[in-house]
This record gives structure tokens, C-alpha cells and sequence, in this order.
């Protein structure tokens, strides 16, 4: 069994590579260990003027105005989630719901983010649809990140937020949405023109140190490539530009558990990766787009769970995506299908073990649709 | 281990001197070392610790039995927790754990679950009681909880409290429970008394009865009470033979069960009770979590076994082989990684790690430092303590350690902060002891990882021992290695450790004797094992002084 391990700072195994002049660089390995929806929070919420989402079980109150109405509702169609005009699921239907309060949206210019569309005003091109841009908190213009809109006033999703802790914990304590990157051929941490980003699931379970809140997960420890997931080895490269990692925009998926326990799939588009490398570990922004169709049926299965604590309603949210989709427009109908997102990341270094040749040496190169970015 | 010619010669001239009064002469025929006289201390009471326990009850009625257990600890006497359970008594506080743990094991005995294949009998009526299946199960267990067989009396007695607590709860296994329970909580059980009695040789001598010498032998080599093989054997007197001795030496020899006691002897030489309670900074140390601690245990005990036992290796290589086990909890202070995830896997350290020997494995590193940093101070005075097995004396109560805890302090490495008490002659005389061996491991800090520097400032690492200078950890291996105390060291803490108690001065060069077989056999602790329980001066016991209270077998 070949075997093989990723090293920052410590012993590292160098093979000469045939192929290259210059002997291959060190490899850095990581493990994402947060996560989340880069939403830009201002004091008081002044980011969301018209107030924060309500939950579906409001928004049934405000459909159904009236106990004797309320009543009547759920004597028909049973729970009251099934807000349809025939009774239809609310989150599986949420086009047939015409929500009766208003979706709270973000209404502030600022916002975590990068320019996906490389214009400065947000105009429409043959592939993106017209939409508002941001600036991001550094006062950068250009900032693409709908998807802050659509979900920028739900307090489910803010810091500390019921869906924010729980998709947190997901990623720490579920090994099935153990991400593990390598950042190989590295020849200088501070600068260096072309390294490879390699992408595997994971399978261990995090070892945690003993601080508060069930601690952080403790670096250098070994994380094994679970290579029962082939689909999930993917490859791409980046460079290192002042200690920050930046990768070409390439397609990716990677192994995510949605709600508790049921497997799903993230999927990101014109995916890029900007990380600064610390002692151990890196942080920064994951941004790209997110296929709406793809996006929406993985984020349904919230309803599955506990939506009046989630503090949401399917129908809004749905709407909103479609609303503020700016990317992969569809030539034929002329509409956006997919939106832009940004993720904020923090990965600690860990010991990427290969039990797999194939791992190593062949992963998928994925799509990248550009070079690094300058 | 012997080999295997050498074993089969070594048997074929036991069975030609079995007839032979038993003396100290080798067993070996190559050679004959002199006959030498050990007179023995007399004979022993110990109390049975927590492994003796567990194994005790896992070997008698299975491994799922027992709950998890924590009896008070013994007092470390002469560098061994074993010699402690000599002078251990049981307080009412330790009376109620024992009873509870008692109850525990027999119910589980008589579960549904365990009783069809435990019990061996079954009631006439479930709901009565029945004696005759009561005695069979008492009869059969409590000889080997007793180590020997029980009397008509003592069986009578156990089995009325079976009788009549069925009949009080109606049912008979409830009763059975409560009787196991007694046997569980008597002292017969809970202490390991030997007996003597005349030796039929020599008259005016006295010797351990088979039963005593089945114990020794059982706790040394197994750290668990005899099975009923050994117990057999010493009922029918064959353990007063060399044949019989050496024919049960060889098959506990031979068994898995001596891992179990190794370790046992491992774990109290090297003070690894202290994990019990070591806790670190986790601001400072966040790579040593629980899981860390238990794993840094784990893995010098199966580095030890492995290169002992499976690889029947020199014990002098403990100080400097490469060769050991990692597991994920260790990853990320070894900052190597475990291709098995969380199971051990076997690894040898890259010759850059730094590392080498149990003195760079993070449970000596760890244990010998305080919470917020390393302690060359600690760190020294464990190496001489434990495996050389010299005194060095203890602090004095007053010292001043504000110096060298000032983090404004001048000198940012141990080192030189160190350099305070080396310039205090009060407090010199002791480092100048300790320090040099404590200070060749300062590229570990107090959670054991490796470092170059501390302050920023490049760590010197060098040191000495008798004489021997050396530049880091691994010099500091190789030195240990090489000095003639460790394995002596070694040889002293086994014999006591089997004993019971520290040898006598009449010891002495017996001691030194096996010094020699031990430097013969090439350090192996196997054949060092060997030569210890087939000597007769293992087993050698003091006749009684004029009213000092032994134990006796009443013959």
C-alpha cells in the first residue's frame, strides 16, 4: 500500500518528479473546519431595514388570518407547511405559494465577497444577468455575492444563529463532510506562480482540543482520503501571492451532509479559493456560483427539519433565488441559472494520508475556467 | 525467550535433577555458577490491586464481567505501587467500593445472558433453593478466587447464604449472586496471603507452600492470580519440583497472559499511574486532549512489549530504537501521520524526527513536566529514579521559583533560567544532578512536541552522564543505554516487584548474579523472567521469629 503524507513544516517526503525540472515543492495539507454563508452583519441588523425573515408558521398565521381560517386550513390539508392552493408542500412547491408577507431582503451596499463577472457595474453580459454590486467591507468595488441577499436577513443564518451552529457542527463532528485540501509542488510559502489545489473527501472524525464550545479541532492531525468517493478527488491549480493562496475558477463538488443525516452534494461554479496561510492553518473566502436548480434542492431539505426553529419559509427563499440569480445565463430563455456566493473558511493543518495511489497521482482535473486570478 | 535447543537442554537436565535437592544452581548446564545462600524475607500479604482485579475476574468468568473499577491507590514504596500493596489495608470507604463492584460482578454471573454458560448447573426450581447446584458453583470458583481449594466448612457457609437468599427473593440465581458476592468481598480473595510451611528437605527450614509459590509466580509473570492449571499443580506438590516448576513456567511463558503482567510491571516502574491525573494547559497544549493521554500511555507500553516480547529485543534498545506505534490521538504531537486512522499502527521515526527511545516518547516527556511548560529539573530526576534507580533527594520546601518563572526574565530557555539554582549552592548540589540528563530533552516541550527554539531563542540541548557528553535526546538514549545501571536498574525493580518487597542485603549477590544472566542472555527480559521464577531464591522465606504473626497452612 503506498503511502503518503502532507507536510507543512515538519519532514517532508520528496520524490523527484521526472517530468520537472526543478524538484516538487512541499505539500500543505487542511481541513475546512468552518464554513459558512459570508454574511456581511452590521450593528443592529442595519442591513436588513424591513426586519429579519419569519418562520413559515407566522407566514401560515398571516395566510390563514383568522383561528376559525387556521383551522379550517389544517382540518384540509393536515400541517401547516402545506400552504399550496391544493395543499402542496410549501418547501417541495414553492412556486405555487404566493408568500402573504413581504421577503425581508439585504438592502446595505457592503458585502463579503470578489468580483465574479469581472465588471465593475454589474451589467449583463452574454453569460451573467444585470444585477447591484457590493463593496466589500475594505471598500473594494465590484463585490458579487446575491446570494447575501437572499439570505443575508435570516436569523437562522446570522452568527450564533440556530442553521449557521448547526451546519457548524455538521462539518465539525460529521465525517461525512470531512473536505480535505493539499496545496502540493508548494516551493515558497510567501509567493510562488503555479500549485496544485487537490480536493478529496475525508473520512475521519476531527480530533478536538479541550477549549470551549466543543473546542477546535487540534492541528497536525491525520486525516485519511476516503477514496471510496473517487468523484470527489479533483485537482486545480492557484498560486501563492503574498502568503495568500488564490485558485483559478473551477468547477467542484464536494460531500455534504444536508440537514442531519441525509448524504447531498455541494456544488460550486467558477469556484476560487483566497486563503492567507497561517502557522496552522489558512483562512479566507470560498466564492463562485451556485446552480439555483441544484442550490435549491439541496437547501429544501431544510423543511424536512424543523422550519418554525429555522426561522424561514420555502417559498420566499425559493422566490429570492430566482429573483437574484446573476450567473450562467440560459441563452434561450435569457434567465440566470445559477448565483453568486461567497463562503468564509477557516481550514486547519492536518496530515493528508494517502491509502491510494490513484489519489495521488491521478486525481480529476476539474474545469478551470480561467487562469489565477492576478 | 530461551531458544529453543538451549530450552529443550535446559529441560532434559531438570528432569534428570528433579530428584535433586533443590538448590541455587543454575539450570543451564553450560555452566555452574556458584551456589549461592539467600535467606528470603518472610512470607507476604498483598493487596490485590485494580489490573489484578479485572484480570482476576476476566480470566475466572470472562472480560465482560467486570465494570469499570477504581479502588484506592496504593502508596509508591521503594519506586514500586507493588511493594505498597504490602503494608495496604482496606478503609470502610474501600470496604463499600469493593462490596459494590462485588455486586456488580456476580449479578452480571448470573445474568440470563452469562449463567447458561458460567453456572454449569441449573435449579430444580428456579424460584427455590438448590444446593446442590449452589456447592458446585461455590466449590468451583471459590477455589479460584481463593487460590485454593475451600473447605467443606467454608463451602457449607457460602452455600447457606445462596440458600437462604433464594428463599428470601424466591429465586435462586439472586441467591447465588449474593453468595459470589461474599467471595468477591472476602479477604481471601482481596489479599494475596502467602503460606509457609516446613521445608520436608531441611526440617529446620520453611518454604512457601505450592499455593504461595503458584501466587508469586502467577503475579509476577501474569499480574494475575494462578489459573486452575497452576493451581493443580501446586495442590498436587508439583511446583516443590524443578520439573513441575519449570513445565508451569514454560507454558505461562509461552501464554498471552504475559503481556498483561509485563505491561502491569511496566506501567508501575515507569510511574504511569500519574496519567491518571495529568492535565495540561490546553491554551498552550491544545494537542493534548484526553485522547492523547491515554494514547501516550498506550504507546511506550506497546513499545516496550513489542520490542520485549514479540521482538525478544535488548531492553538496553528501549533508550534508542525508532521503532514504536502511533495512533490519530498522537498525530498531531509526533506532527506525523497514522495511515490507520484511529487504530495503532507500527512506525519507524524518520532519522530527522529528533526522536528516538522511550526518554522522546511523549509519556515520559509529558509526565515529567508541569502544565505550562517543560521541566528539565523533573525530566532528570526521572531518569535516574526510574531507570536507573538512584534517590535523588527532594526539594527543599522554601525554594524560590520566581526567577525562573519570570517570563521578564533575561533568559528565554530553560537553560539559562535554570542557571539560577546552579549558582545557589542550596539548591545546586541536586540540579547539578538532574539538570544535565533534563535539559538534553529540551527540544520537547511540556506537552513532549519537538521544538528547535523557546523564545525565539535556539534550545542548546546538550548534556552529560557519568562522564558522557551528549548533544540532544538521542545522545541522552545512547548514554542511558550504555551505562551499566539501567539494566541493573531493570533486574532490581523486576525481583522486587515479584517479591513483594526489596531484597535484602543476603540478596545482594544474587542480585548481582542475575546481573550477570541477564548481561548473558543479551539484556533479553524474557530469559531474564526465566531465570528469576525458576530460581529457589525467589521462593526463599524467613522462618517465623518468635512472635511475629505469619501466615501458615496450619502444618
Amino acid at each position: 500500500m503506498h503511502f503518503h503524507h502532507s507536510l507543512a513544516l515538519v519532514a517532508t517526503l520528496f520524490l523527484l518528479d521526472a517530468a520537472s525540472a526543478q524538484p516538487p515543492g512541499k505539500t500543505l495539507g487542511f481541513t475546512f473546519d468552518e464554513w459558512g454563508y459570508a454574511l456581511y452583519e452590521m450593528p443592529g441588523a442595519a442591513e436588513c431595514p424591513a426586519g429579519l425573515q419569519i418562520s413559515d408558521l407566522d407566514m401560515f398565521r398571516a395566510q390563514y388570518q383568522t383561528e376559525e381560517e387556521q383551522n379550517q386550513a389544517l382540518s384540509k390539508h393536515g400541517f401547516y407547511l402545506n400552504r399550496g392552493p391544493n395543499g402542496e408542500s410549501d418547501w417541495l412547491y414553492p412556486q405555487l405559494v404566493t408568500e402573504p408577507v413581504v421577503y425581508r431582503e439585504v438592502q446595505s451596499k457592503i458585502a463579503i465577497g470578489k468580483n465574479l463577472d469581472g465588471t465593475t457595474d454589474g451589467k449583463g453580459t452574454g453569460k451573467t444577468c444585470a444585477h447591484e454590486k457590493f463593496v466589500d467591507p475594505q471598500g473594494h468595488p465590484g463585490v458579487d455575492n446575491q446570494m447575501y441577499r437572499v439570505l443575508g436577513c435570516h436569523a437562522g443564518w446570522k452568527k450564533g444563529g440556530f442553521l449557521s451552529d448547526f451546519v457548524h457542527n455538521l462539518l465539525r463532528n460529521e465525517p461525512y463532510d470531512r473536505l480535505l485540501v493539499e496545496i502540493s509542488n508548494v516551493h515558497d510559502l510567501q509567493n510562488d506562480p503555479d500549485v496544485t489545489v487537490s480536493f478529496y473527501k475525508g473520512r475521519d472524525q476531527l480530533i478536538m482540543d479541550g477549549g470551549a464550545n466543543g473546542g477546535k479541532p487540534v492541528p497536525w492531525q491525520t486525516q485519511r482520503i476516503d477514496d471510496r468517493f473517487p468523484e470527489y478527488i479533483q485537482s486545480t491549480h492557484g498560486r501563492i501571492e503574498n502568503g495568500v493562496l488564490k485558485t483559478a475558477p473551477a468547477n467542484v463538488r464536494f460531500a455534504q451532509l444536508q440537514v442531519i443525516r441525509v448524504p447531498g452534494e455541494f456544488r460550486l461554479l467558477d469556484m476560487q479559493l483566497e486563503l492567507r496561510l497561517t502557522e496552522n492553518g489558512a483562512e479566507g473566502l470560498m466564492v463562485g456560483y451556485h446552480d439555483t436548480d441544484n442550490w435549491w434542492k439541496n437547501y429544501r431539505k431544510l423543511g424536512l427539519g424543523a422550519p418554525s426553529v429555522e426561522l424561514q419559509s420555502g417559498p420566499g427563499v425559493y422566490a429570492a433565488l430566482q429573483r437574484y440569480a446573476d450567473g450562467r445565463r440560459d441563452e434561450t430563455t435569457g434567465k440566470c441559472t445559477a448565483i453568486s456566493a461567497a463562503y468564509q473558511i477557516h481550514a486547519t493543518s492536518v496530515l493528508v494520508v494517502h491509502n491510494n495511489d490513484q489519489t495521488k497521482s491521478n486525481p480529476q482535473v476539474i474545469a478551470a475556467s480561467g487562469p489565477a486570478p492576478k | 525467550m530461551l531458544k529453543p535447543c538451549f530450552r529443550a537442554a535446559a529441560i532434559l537436565m531438570l528432569a534428570l535433577l528433579a530428584k535433586v535437592p533443590v538448590t541455587l544452581a543454575a539450570t543451564e548446564a553450560a555452566s555452574t555458577p556458584p551456589e549461592l545462600s539467600v535467606e528470603g524475607g518472610p512470607p507476604t500479604v498483598r493487596l490485590i490491586s485494580d489490573a489484578q482485579y479485572l484480570n482476576a475476574i476476566a480470566y475466572i468468568f470472562g472480560p465482560d464481567v467486570a465494570p469499570s473499577l477504581h479502588f484506592p491507590p496504593l502508596r509508591r514504596t521503594e519506586g514500586l505501587l507493588a511493594l505498597g500493596s504490602k503494608s495496604a489495608g482496606v478503609t470502610a470507604g474501600a470496604v463499600q467500593a469493593y462490596e459494590a463492584v462485588a455486586q456488580t460482578i456476580a449479578a452480571n454471573v448470573v445474568d440470563p445472558h452469562h449463567r447458561s454458560f458460567l453456572i454449569g448447573c441449573m435449579p430444580k426450581v428456579e424460584t427455590k433453593r438448590d444446593d446442590r447446584c449452589a456447592t458446585q458453583v461455590i466449590a468451583r470458583y471459590g477455589r479460584l478466587l481463593f487460590r485454593r481449594p475451600l473447605s467443606k466448612a467454608e463451602v457449607k457457609a457460602y452455600v447457606d447464604i445462596a440458600g437462604s437468599d433464594a428463599e428470601t427473593l424466591n429465586d435462586f440465581y439472586s441467591g447465588l449472586s449474593s453468595s459470589l458476592s461474599a467471595l468477591l468481598v472476602s479477604p481471601e480473595f482481596l489479599y494475596f496471603v502467602e503460606t509457609e510451611e516446613r521445608d520436608p528437605h531441611n526440617p529446620k527450614n520453611m518454604r512457601l507452600t505450592g499455593q504461595a509459590k503458584a501466587m508469586r509466580l502467577s503475579l509476577l509473570l501474569w499480574n494475575a492470580p494462578p489459573d486452575e492449571e497452576l493451581l493443580e499443580a501446586a495442590e498436587r506438590g508439583q511446583l516443590q519440583t524443578r520439573e513441575g516448576l519449570s513445565k508451569q513456567v514454560d507454558r505461562m511463558l509461552a501464554s498471552p497472559r504475559m503481556e498483561s503482567g509485563l505491561r502491569a510491571f511496566f506501567d508501575d516502574m515507569f510511574i504511569f499511574e500519574g496519567f491518571n491525573a495529568l492535565a495540561k494547559d490546553a491554551i498552550i497544549y491544545p494537542a493534548f486532549t484526553q485522547g492523547a493521554v491515554e494514547a501516550a500511555r498506550e504507546q511506550t507500553l506497546r513499545t516496550v512489549i513489542d520490542h520485549l516480547v514479540a521482538r525478544n529485543g535488548d531492553y538496553r534498545d528501549l533508550f534508542t530504537t525508532r521503532h514504536t506505534f502511533l495512533n490519530s490521538q498522537l498525530s498531531p504531537l509526533y506532527k506525523l501521520p497514522v495511515e490507520q486512522g484511529g487504530d495503532w499502527v507500527a512506525y519507524d521515526l524518520p532519522a530527522d524526527a529528533g526522536r528516538g527511545g522511550l526518554l522522546s516518547e511523549i509519556s515520559f516527556l509529558a509526565l515529567n513536566s508541569h502544565p505550562g511548560r517543560s521541566s528539565p529539573t523533573r525530566r532528570g530526576r526521572a531518569v535516574r529514579e526510574i531507570f536507573l534507580c538512584q534517590k535523588v533527594p527532594d526539594p527543599p520546601p522554601n525554594v524560590d521559583f520566581s526567577k525562573f518563572e519570570d517570563a521578564a526574565h533575561s533568559a528565554k530557555t530553560a537553560r539559562g533560567r535554570l542557571a539560577e539554582h546552579a549558582t545557589n549552592p542550596v539548591c545546586a548540589g541536586c540540579h547539578k544532578i538532574t539538570d544535565p540528563l533534563g535539559l538534553a530533552l529540551e527540544n520537547f516541550d511540556g506537552a513532549g512536541e519537538f521544538r528547535r527554539t523557546e523564545g525565539n531563542e535556539l534550545i542548546d540541548a546538550s548534556g552529560s552522564l557519568n562522564g558522557v557528553s551528549f548533544s540532544d535526546a538521542d545522545g541522552l538514549g545512547k548514554a542511558i543505554h550504555d551505562s551499566p545501571e539501567a539494566p541493573r536498574c531493570l533486574v532490581q525493580r523486576l525481583y522486587a516487584y515479584g517479591l513483594g518487597y526489596k531484597p535484602g542485603t543476603d540478596q545482594r549477590a544474587w542480585l548481582e548474579e542475575l546481573d550477570k544472566r541477564f548481561a548473558a542472555h543479551g539484556y533479553r527480559i524474557v530469559d531474564l523472567l526465566h531465570e528469576i521464577v525458576t530460581s529457589p531464591a525467589f521462593y526463599a522465606v524467613t522462618a517465623p521469629k518468635s512472635g511475629e504473626v505469619v501466615a501458615s497452612n496450619g502444618s
